[in-house]
C-alpha cells in the first residue's frame, strides 16, 4: 500500500513538474511583453480595416509617478488587415508585444467603419478573451477614429481613459445613452430595437484639441448607420429607456426666468395598451430633483403655489425633451432606440409576434403619452436666511 | 577520537553500557572501588571513605551535580562525627533516622541503579554491612534562571518560562494547578541518555484512549538519545509526511496548565525548555493566551488578523507571481501600469525573481538565527541593504515584488508555530503559480486543505470546529465571545473527539 | 486515518459543490438556451426531478439502512458486482466527461490558446490522490469549500447588482411549455453524482431522506440565483457565450479588483476538484468490490492511467467532446446509475428475501 502510495505520489509530482515546465509555461506573460491597450480606434481601409491604438508607454523609464519623465505616457500604433482581428493582431508585429485588451477602455468607430456592418466590427471583441463585455463603445462623428486616438490634448494624459471618463460620466448625467460590447449584442439579437452609439467629436481649442461628446449615432436593424441624434434628443433617451442616473435639467418660469435642477433619481414605468390596433404607451416619469438655482428671483419661498410652479416646469420639460426625441426617432431614418418593442414583448408577447416583423411601421404608428411626477427635494439653503 | 580521547578523564556512554554492577556489596569499600572502575577515574565521580562509629562509610558523588555544602553539612559532618554507638544490625536504617538530614533520601539495592542516581546529581552512601545503599538527594544541576520565553513571547501573560530543569518545570506548573487530580507519571526514554519525562495530565478530565495512545506510542520509541522535543514529536504524529503537526509545542507553563485543563496530555521533557501537547487543532496556531484576558471583540479582531496573516504569507507571493504572469486583467490600470513599469527593468522573470528573493530571506533569517549575536546587527544592514535597496537599484528584483516579500517575511513571523509549513508551502506555491496560475494555487490549496480534513489523530480532526462543523466549539474559535458565555472548558478534549469509530 | 462515518450535512455538501461544478461550467448550447426567463424556472423542475428520480435509491436506503454488512451481502453476490462494473463505467466516464469540459473551460477562458493537456492530466492525478485521504477527508473539506465558494458567489453576485437590467428577461413559456420541460428535465439530468449515494449510503450517518430533500433545495435555490444573475446582466448575449455564468462573472467588478473572473472561476475550481475526487472514489470503491485483493491505490493509478488516456484523446478536439456531451449519453449517465441500478437491486432484494422465505416454508 504504501509502495504503491509513494508511487502515486512520485508521479503526481513528475506530472506537476512536466506540465509545468511545458505548455503552462507558454501561457504566461512577462509584465513587460505586454501591450496595454486603452483604446481603440477602428477606421476602414483598402480591404479591409485599420486599427489605431493608444497603449500604455511601459518602457518608460524611471518612476512611474510623477510629470517629470520626458516620455509620453502613451504610444500609438497603427495596423491594418483585413478584419479587425487581423488587423489587431498585426500590432505584435510593430511593438513586438503581446496585445493585452483586458484594459481597453473604449473602442471607437470611424465613421466610415460606422456604415459598415456592426456585428463585422465587435465580434472579435465578443470573442476574445481578455476582453471586457463592459468595454464602451462609441463613434467618431464624421471623422475617423484614428484622429480620436491621436487627439492632441492640452496634458501628457491617456486619452481613452478621458473618452472612457466622459462617455461614463455623462450616462451617470443622464446625457447620453451607454454602449457596451455586451449592450451591442443585446440590441442586435433583438428583433425591434435601434442601437443608439454615443458620438465623440474633436474639436480645435487653441493649439491643442478637445473630446466633445455631441448626441448619439443610430443604427438600423441591419447594424449599419442610420443618422444622429442631437445632444437633447439624447438626453430625452435617458427618460424614454428608464436610465435616469443623475444629472440636471434646466426649466423654464411661468414669468421667463429659468431654474436648474438636479437630478437625484428617477423611474420611467410602462403601461401600454392596444387601441385600434395601434398601441398606446401611457409613461410615467417619477423623478426627485433639487432646485440648484433660479434665474432672477428676488424672492425664494417654499410656498406651495411657488412649488408647484417649479415642478410643473421641470414637468413640462422633461416631457417636451421625450416628445421631441420621440419625434426624431419616429422620422423617416428613426427607429425603435427606446425598446419599446421589448417592453411590448415582456408586457403582451401575443400582440408582440404578430406586429414583430413590421415593427418599425408599428413604433411609427404608436402612440405615447407622457405624464411627469416630480418631487421636490431641496429648494436651497438661501430659502431660509434671505426674506426681504 | 575525540570522545575515545577524553574518555580517560570523562564518562563514555559505551564504558557504562559495558559494565555490569550487580547488587551493592556488603563491602563498602568494595562498592566505591567499583564505581570508581566503571568511570576509569573519571575526575568528576569522588569517592571518599570516612568512619561513623568506627564503621566503614563510602560517599561516593558526581561533582559538579551536587551541593558540595549540603554533602559537608546534612551528610558528611552528621555520620563523620558522630560518637555514639551504632546498632549492630540496621545500622545504616538508623543513619538514615537519625543522622543524615534531608527530605529526599531513598535506599537502593541495586548499585547500577544506584549509579544512575549518582549521575542525576545525589549522594550515594555506603555502610560497611549493609547491602543497600542511601541515596541522598543533594542535587545542584546547574541551570538557566526563569525567564521570559523568547518563542512564546504574551502581552499580558505571566513572564515565566520553562527552564531546562524538568524540576523547576513541574514546579512552574504544579503553582497554576493546585489539584489533586493533576497526575504526573515519570517515563524514562533513551538507551543512553536516559531523559526523564513527565507525562502530565488531569484525571477525570482527560480521555482514557487519548491517554493510552500516547503511552502506547511513547512506549514503541527507540532512541539513544533524546534531547529535545522534536525527537519525541515525529512518534506522537501519525502524519509525519505532512506540512502541519498535531502535537503542539510551548515555552509557557500557563498555556502547558490551560491546555491540560481541557484534557489534553502535555509532555515534560528533561533537558528543554519545550513541553509538547497533544493533540493539537489546526485553529490552536491562531490562539494565543492574551486573548482570554483581552476584551472578546479585540481577541477576534487579532485572531482573524493571525488568521489573515497566515494566508497572507503562505499564498500571496504565489498570488502576486500568477497574476502578474496570468491575470493581470485583474490589477486596476493605474496599479499594473505602475507595476509593469517598475517590472520592465528587471533582470529575471517574475517567478525567479520571487524564488530569489525569498531565498535571500530565508538565508538572511537563517544567519541572523546562527550567527554569533555580536555581529548580527552587521548582518542585519549588509541584509537589508542588498534585499532593500542594491537588488532593486541594480534592476535584479523589482520594488513591487521587494514589497510583496516584506509583508510576508512580517505575516510569516505573526504565528511563530507555522513558519516552518508557511516557508515551504510558500516556495511551493510561487513554483505552482508561476506555472499554472490561479487556478494551479487553487488545485494545490484544494489539495492541502483536503489533505488537512483527512488529519486525524487521536480521534480528534486537525481542523476542528471548523471541519467537522461543531457549532459550540466555534464560540472560541477564530472567533472568541466573552468568558461568561464561553462556558467551562470549551476546547474540552472530549468535545472535540470523534465519537463514531466504526 | 481513522475511519469515521461521515454526516449526512458533510456529504451533501460535497454533492453539493459537485452539483454547483455543473452551473458554473454551463456550456449554452442551440438546444438549451440559458438566455430565457424561462431558464430561472428549470431548477424548480430540477428539484422535482431530482427528489422522484432518487424514490429507487431511498427505497433501497430503507431496505439496507445503514447497516454495513447488508451491503457487503449485496456486492458479494453477483448481481453486486455486474452493479459494480456498470457504476465503475458510468462515472469513470463521468470523471472523463467533467475534466474534459474543464479542459475546454480552461481553453476557452482560462488559459486560452495553451495546451491544456498536461493541465488537466495533473488535475486528474492531484484528484486521485486525493481521493485516497478517503471519503471522510474529502466530505470534511467540502464543508469548508461550500463555505467559501458560496460567500465567493455570493460577493460576486451582488456586485453584479447594478447590472441587472429587466430588459434582458423574456416572457416566460416564450418557447412553448413544452419545450419549457424538455429543457428543464435535460437541464436535471446534468447532476448524475446522486447515483453515488449507492455506493456511499454505508458510510453516511443521520437522516439521509431529510439531508437528500434539503440538497435538491438548497441546490436549486442556488441554480435560481446564478441564473438569475446571468439571465439578468447578459441577457441575449448569453446565447453567444460558451460559458455564460463566467461571461457574468466577467463583468462583476468591486473597488480595486477590476475583474474578478479569475477568482471567482479559481474558487469554482475546488467544486471541481471535489467531483472529481469523489468520483475517483466510488468507482475505486466498486473497483475493490471487483478486486478486493488489489490494493487501493493501485486501484486508484489505473482509473488515473485509463482516465488520461482518454483524456489525451478527447482534450482539445471539440468534435470528439461534443460526443461525449452528446444527449443520449447524458440521459444515460443520469438514468443508468439513479434509476435503474437502484430499481434492478430493489427487485433482486425482493428475489433474494423471496429465496430466503421459500426454503424455510418448504
Amino acid at each position: 500500500m504504501k509502495k504503491a502510495l509513494n508511487s502515486l505520489k512520485a508521479i503526481v509530482c513528475i506530472l506537476i513538474i512536466l506540465f509545468s515546465f511545458t505548455s503552462c509555461e507558454k501561457a504566461g506573460t512577462e509584465l513587460s511583453d505586454l501591450m496595454i491597450i486603452q483604446g481603440i480606434g477602428i477606421d476602414t481601409a483598402q480591404g479591409g480595416y485599420k486599427v489605431t491604438v493608444e497603449i500604455l508607454n511601459n518602457e518608460q523609464s524611471g518612476s512611474p509617478s510623477g510629470d517629470s519623465s520626458s516620455e509620453n505616457k502613451t504610444k500609438i500604433y497603427n495596423a491594418e488587415g483585413e478584419t479587425v482581428g487581423a488587423a489587431l493582431m498585426q500590432l505584435t508585429t510593430k511593438s513586438g508585444n503581446k496585445p493585452f485588451y483586458a484594459h481597453n477602455r473604449v473602442i471607437v468607430i470611424g465613421q466610415d467603419a460606422a456604415n459598415r456592418k456592426l456585428s463585422d466590427i465587435i465580434d472579435y471583441f465578443e470573442r476574445n478573451f481578455d476582453s471586457r463585455a463592459s468595454e464602451l463603445i462609441c463613434i467618431a462623428k464624421n471623422t475617423d477614429a484614428e484622429k480620436v486616438i491621436r487627439a492632441k490634448l492640452l496634458n501628457d494624459t491617456v486619452k481613452s481613459k478621458i473618452l472612457e471618463k466622459m462617455l461614463e460620466q455623462s450616462y451617470k448625467e443622464s446625457l447620453v445613452p451607454r454602449m457596451r460590447i455586451i449592450d451591442a449584442v443585446n440590441a442586435i439579437k433583438d428583433d425591434t430595437s435601434y442601437i443608439c452609439i454615443p458620438a465623440v467629436t474633436v474639436r480645435k481649442n487653441g493649439e491643442n484639441e478637445d473630446f466633445t461628446l455631441d448626441g448619439c449615432a443610430l443604427f438600423d436593424k441591419d447594424e449599419t448607420f442610420s443618422m444622429y441624434l442631437g445632444s437633447g434628443d439624447a438626453q430625452g433617451l435617458a427618460y424614454l429607456n428608464d436610465e435616469i442616473k443623475k444629472g440636471f435639467i434646466s426649466a423654464e418660469l411661468q414669468n421667463g426666468q429659468r431654474a436648474t435642477f438636479i437630478i437625484n433619481k428617477g423611474k420611467t414605468h410602462y403601461k401600454i395598451t392596444k387601441e385600434n390596433g395601434v398601441f398606446h404607451y401611457k409613461l410615467t416619469v417619477d423623478v426627485s430633483c433639487d432646485l440648484e438655482e433660479v434665474g432672477g428671483a428676488e424672492y425664494f419661498s417654499t410656498e406651495y403655489g411657488f412649488m408647484e410652479e417649479l415642478k410643473a416646469a421641470v414637468g413640462k420639460t422633461i416631457a417636451k425633451k421625450m416628445e421631441n426625441t420621440l419625434t426624431v426617432l419616429k422620422s423617416e431614418h428613426g427607429g425603435d432606440a427606446v425598446h419599446y418593442g421589448k417592453r411590448l414583448m415582456l408586457q403582451d408577447y401575443g400582440s408582440y409576434e404578430t406586429v414583430k416583423n413590421q415593427w418599425d411601421k408599428a413604433f411609427r404608428d404608436s402612440k405615447t403619452s407622457i405624464n411627469v411626477n416630480v418631487t421636490i427635494r431641496r429648494i436651497g439653503e438661501e430659502t431660509f436666511h434671505s426674506k426681504k | 577520537m575525540i570522545l575515545k580521547e577524553k574518555s580517560n578523564c570523562f564518562l563514555h556512554p559505551d564504558d557504562i553500557k559495558s559494565f555490569e554492577f550487580g547488587d551493592v556489596r556488603e563491602n563498602a569499600v568494595e562498592n566505591g572501588r567499583l564505581i570508581k572502575e566503571a568511570f576509569k577515574g573519571s575526575f568528576d565521580i569522588k569517592v571518599k571513605k570516612g568512619y561513623c562509629a568506627g564503621k566503614c562509610v563510602v560517599f561516593a558523588n558526581c561533582d559538579g551535580l551536587c551541593n558540595s555544602a549540603k554533602i559537608a553539612d546534612n551528610a558528611m559532618r552528621p555520620l563523620l562525627s558522630y560518637k555514639g554507638e551504632l546498632p549492630e544490625e540496621n545500622a545504616l536504617d538508623f543513619m538514615c533516622d537519625h543522622l543524615l538530614c534531608s527530605t529526599e533520601q531513598s535506599k537502593e539495592t541495586d548499585l547500577g541503579k544506584a549509579v544512575d542516581m549518582l549521575l542525576r546529581g545525589s549522594l550515594l552512601i555506603f555502610v560497611e554491612g549493609s547491602k543497600n545503599c542511601v541515596v541522598f538527594g543533594v542535587q545542584a544541576i546547574p541551570e538557566r534562571s526563569i525567564t521570559e520565553p523568547d518563542t512564546d513571547v504574551q502581552e499580558f501573560g505571566s513572564r515565566e518560562g520553562f527552564t531546562e530543569n524538568i524540576k523547576t518545570n513541574l514546579t512552574l506548573i504544579r503553582k497554576r494547578l493546585c489539584t489533586p487530580n493533576f497526575t504526573i507519571e515519570i517515563q524514562e526514554q533513551g538507551k543512553e541518555s536516559k531523559t526523564r519525562l513527565l507525562l502530565c495530565y488531569m484525571k477525570g478530565r482527560v480521555d482514557e484512549d487519548l491517554l493510552n495512545a500516547v503511552k502506547k506510542r511513547l512506549e514503541n520509541l527507540d532512541f539513544d538519545t533524546v534531547l529535545g522535543a522534536g525527537y519525541l514529536r515525529k512518534t506522537l504524529d501519525t502524519k509525519r509526511l505532512s506540512f502541519f503537526t498535531m502535537v503542539g509545542q510551548t515555552e509557557r507553563p500557563d498555556t502547558f496548565a490551560a491546555k491540560i485543563c481541557e484534557g489534553r496530555i502535555g509532555i515534560l521533557i528533561d533537558g528543554t525548555p519545550f513541553a509538547l501537547i497533544v493533540p493539537r487543532l489546526f485553529i490552536e496556531n491562531f490562539q494565543t493566551l492574551d486573548d482570554y484576558i483581552n476584551r472578546p471583540y479585540y481577541a477576534t479582531f487579532m485572531r482573524i488578523v493571525r488568521f489573515l496573516a497566515f494566508l497572507i504569507s503562505v499564498f500571496l507571493p504565489g498570488i502576486f507571481v500568477s497574476i502578474g504572469l496570468f491575470h493581470q486583467e485583474m490589477l486596476p490600470d493605474d496599479m499594473l501600469y505602475n507595476i509593469v513599469v517598475m517590472e520592465s527593468n528587471t533582470l529575471f522573470t517574475l517567478t525567479l525573481e520571487a524564488l530569489i528573493i525569498h531565498f535571500v530571506y530565508e538565508t538572511v533569517r537563517e544567519a541572523g538565527l546562527r550567527m554569533p549575536k555580536s555581529i548580527g546587527h552587521a548582518v542585519s544592514i549588509v541584509g537589508a541593504l542588498v534585499i532593500g535597496d542594491a537588488a532593486v537599484t541594480a534592476g535584479l528584483i523589482g520594488a513591487p515584488m521587494l514589497i510583496i516579500v516584506a509583508l510576508t517575511a512580517i505575516c510569516s513571523l505573526v504565528s511563530s508555530d507555522l513558519y516552518q509549513p508557511i516557508s515551504v508551502l510558500r516556495i511551493v506555491f510561487i513554483i505552482i503559480g508561476g506555472f499554472t496560475g490561479l487556478y494551479g494555487i487553487m488545485i494545490g490549496a484544494a489539495a492541502l486543505l483536503i489533505s488537512l480534513a483527512s488529519m486525524t489523530d487521536y480521534s480528534v480532526p486537525f481542523l476542528s470546529p471548523f471541519s467537522p462543523y461543531k457549532k459550540y466549539l466555534l464560540r472560541d474559535s477564530l472567533v472568541r465571545i466573552s468568558m461568561e458565555k464561553l462556558g467551562k472548558n470549551i476546547f474540552d478534549i472530549n468535545t472535540i473527539k470523534l465519537k463514531n469509530k466504526k | 486515518m481513522e475511519k469515521t462515518k461521515v454526516s449526512t450535512p458533510q456529504f451533501f455538501s460535497l454533492l453539493y459543490l459537485s452539483v454547483l461544478s455543473s452551473i458554473f461550467m454551463y456550456i449554452s448550447s442551440p438546444e438549451i438556451t440559458i438566455s430565457g426567463t424561462d431558464s430561472l424556472l428549470r431548477p424548480v423542475v430540477f428539484i422535482a426531478v431530482s427528489i422522484v428520480s432518487a424514490l429507487p435509491l431511498l427505497f433501497v436506503y430503507k431496505k439496507l439502512g445503514q447497516n454495513e454488512t447488508n451491503y457487503k451481502k449485496l456486492y458479494e453476490s453477483k448481481f453486486g458486482k455486474i452493479t459494480a462494473v456498470i457504476y465503475s463505467v458510468v462515472y469513470l466516464l463521468g470523471i472523463v466527461r467533467t475534466t474534459a469540459r474543464f479542459d475546454l473551460f480552461a481553453s476557452s477562458e482560462l488559459f486560452p490558446g495553451a495546451e491544456m493537456t498536461l493541465f488537466i492530466i495533473g488535475l486528474v492525478a492531484v484528484c486521485a490522490a486525493l481521493s485516497l485521504l478517503g471519503l471522510e477527508s474529502l466530505t470534511r473539506a467540502g464543508v469548508i469549500f461550500t463555505f467559501i465558494v458560496v460567500c465567493a458567489t455570493g460577493f460576486v453576485m451582488l456586485s453584479l447588482w447594478d447590472e441587472i437590467s429587466v430588459l434582458n428577461f423574456t416572457p416566460l413559456f416564450q418557447d412553448g411549455a413544452g419545450r419549457f420541460f424538455s429543457d428543464s428535465i435535460l437541464f436535471s439530468l446534468q447532476a448524475s453524482e446522486i447515483g453515488v449515494l449507492l455506493t456511499v449510503l454505508p458510510q453516511i450517518k443521520g437522516n439521509l431522506k431529510k439531508g437528500f430533500v434539503w440538497w435538491a433545495i438548497l441546490s436549486g435555490a442556488t441554480f435560481i440565483a446564478v441564473l438569475f444573475f446571468v439571465v439578468g446582466t447578459l441577457g441575449a448575449f448569453a446565447d453567444t457565450q460558451l460559458f455564460p455564468t463566467y461571461t457574468a462573472v466577467t463583468l462583476a467588478k468591486f473597488g480595486l479588483l477590476q475583474r474578478m473572473d479569475a477568482l471567482e472561476t479559481a474558487i469554482w475550481i475546488l467544486c471541481v476538484v471535489e467531483k472529481i475526487a469523489l468520483y475517483f472514489f466510488v468507482v475505486k470503491k466498486n473497483l475493490k468490490i471487483l478486486f478486493p485483493k488489489v490494493k487501493k491505490s493501485t486501484l486508484c493509478l489505473v482509473q488515473a492511467l485509463s482516465v488520461c488516456a482518454v483524456l489525451v484523446f478527447v482534450s482539445g478536439n471539440l468534435e470528439r467532446f461534443s460526443f461525449i456531451s452528446y444527449t443520449p449519453i447524458v440521459v444515460g449517465m443520469y438514468v443508468v446509475p439513479v434509476i435503474l441500478l437502484p430499481v434492478s437491486v430493489l427487485f433482486y432484494l425482493k428475489k433474494v428475501k423471496k429465496s430466503e422465505k421459500s426454503p424455510q416454508q418448504s
